[in-house]
């Protein structure tokens, strides 16, 4: 061997050696993932819009809320086998390699809301176990499980509140933030499993307000630097009509404080299950059988267009170039954010299943 | 005044649970909880699939099939919708939702009576 090609072996080595070494994300470019049915994971490419991969889950379906790992983004969690199950899914093999199943024995258990830190760490479970006895079904008491993902075993369970819609960590990974139907935002300490605080929500004390309603379905945070939002409905004390507005919750921080900004009158005209503010303009999206854009500031509806069919909620890009709308129907559509401009229909080849974080982005 | 009568098992049971229901407003503390913002479902007790929150039809998903699965995969609407969770787990199975044909191929499901 010559010198000059030792030297070259050398150099392919290092080269070898700082590829492997490269963070993940250098070079890696935003992905969608899409849950539909019957059973299945649709990961879009964002940069060109279209189908890159069309994974079929084991079992049964219907595919539903996604959770994504920020840290090991080649895997992502999926609800499915009729709520009773959490499938993990390797992206880049294309399949599940393995399943959580959350029911045993006469205990009937299903999920709505999935987690999982931004550490990579661990996978929360909010469950609502049910007893069945003979005649009858006894609800238990919900509770939420932590999954330690290095040995996939459980570590901990500890109780929590019912009608969990939603659950989203903390950037340190030391709290999880659980949201119900119709009451306060709880928090938790994750490494002792107790409640450690409570964030007013629908139990507001401001003059005039007599409660605000609202929960992040469709939460994506991870993807938006862990600024968390979700649209409001506020009902005034005195004249009890009903206001559209905005939350946002910033869980990069230690204690975040909860921003309210009321909009617009909710009426049926301007129905929507939720809205999201864009990560990098601040705007506030709402989608339902149209789509609007509100800058939070002025309370101004800045532009405003129809729908060809019901959209469950608008999804931007992470980088703030794009605005996704799906969650419920067989194609998801992209808009210009600026213009509100239809850019182009990305068909799915089955509808979506309709639940709670059904889209989420990947970097990857 | 009462002006309803029980007329089956199951009202009974109702007026029996009611019947229980403690008086002060601690004890009174529900466990299910509804939102004045309606998301959709039974679980915030929603009006019907056929109507919106304020009587209409104004602003309803557009077109009812855009709502559909959703509303069964979540079992949002049991009593009007099959309950894909429960009950009819495979009604939909044949149906991808890819075009306007396709919704044909559901399972028509009627319900049970006991």
């Amino acid at each position: 061997m010559t010198r000059s090609t030792r030297l070259s072996l050398v150099i392919v080595g290092v080269m070898g050696v700082l590829a492997l070494g490269a963070p993940r994300t250098a070079g890696a470019k935003w992905y969608l993932l899409a849950s539909a049915n019957p059973n299945n994971i649709v990961v879009i490419d964002t940069e060109t819009d279209t189908v890159v991969k069309d994974i079929a889950l084991e079992g049964k379906g219907p595919a539903m809320n996604i959770a994504t790992n920020p840290a090991h983004p080649q895997y992502a969690y999926v609800v499915n086998d009729l709520a009773r199950s959490v499938a993990m899914v390797d992206l880049d093999e294309g399949k599940q390699v393995t399943s959580f199943p959350l029911t045993s024995g006469n205990e009937l258990v299903r999920t709505m809301a999935i987690d999982v830190n931004a550490q990579g760490t661990h996978l929360f479970i909010h469950e609502m176990p049910v007893k069945q006895e003979i005649g009858k079904y006894e609800a238990q008491e919900n509770r939420i499980r932590v999954i330690d993902l290095k040995t996939n075993t459980t570590v901990r369970t500890f109780a929590a509140p019912r009608q969990v819609m939603a659950l989203a960590s903390s950037r340190d990974g030391k709290r999880l933030y659980a949201f119900s139907v119709g009451q306060d935002i709880t928090v938790f300490d994750i490494e002792q499993g107790k409640l450690i605080d409570t964030i007013p929500l629908v139990n507001r004390n401001i003059t005039g307000i007599a409660r605000t309603d609202g929960l992040p379905a469709f939460n994506l945070y991870q993807e938006y630097d862990h600024v968390l939002s979700f649209g409001t409905v506020t009902v005034d004390a005195f004249s009890e009509k009903m206001l559209l507005g905005i939350a946002s919750l910033d869980l990069k921080q230690t204690d975040p404080q909860l921003k309210v900004t009321e909009l617009q009158p909710f009426t049926a005209e301007n129905y929507v299950l939720t809205g999201a503010l864009a990560p990098k303009t601040g705007k506030a999206y709402f989608s339902y059988n149209g789509l609007w854009r509100v800058d939070p500031k002025t309370r101004k509806v800045e532009k405003s267009v129809q729908l060809p069919n019901t959209m469950f909620a608008p999804f931007m890009h992470p980088e703030g170039t794009k605005l996704y709308c799906g969650n419920n129907w067989h194609e998801i559509f992209v808009y210009d954010p600026e213009s509100l401009a239809l850019q182009k229909r990305i068909p799915l080849g089955h509808t979506q299943s309709g639940s709670g974080g059904g889209i989420r982005f990947v970097k990857r | 005044m009462k002006h309803l009568k029980a007329a089956n098992q199951k009202a009974e049971a109702v007026e029996q649970a009611q019947a229980k229901q403690p008086t002060t407003q601690q004890a009174v503390q529900e466990d299910v909880v509804g939102m004045a913002m309606p998301g959709g479902c039974t679980t915030v007790f929603n009006p019907g699939w056929e109507a919106n929150m304020w009587g209409g039809t104004s602003g309803m998903c557009s077109p009812m099939e855009a709502d559909l699965l959703s509303c069964a995969n979540m079992c949002w609407w049991p009593a009007q919708v099959p309950d894909s969770l429960q009950s009819s787990p495979e009604w939909a199975k044949a149906c991808s939702g890819s075009n306007q044909e396709d919704w044909k191929n559901f399972e028509v499901i009627f319900p049970k009576v006991n």
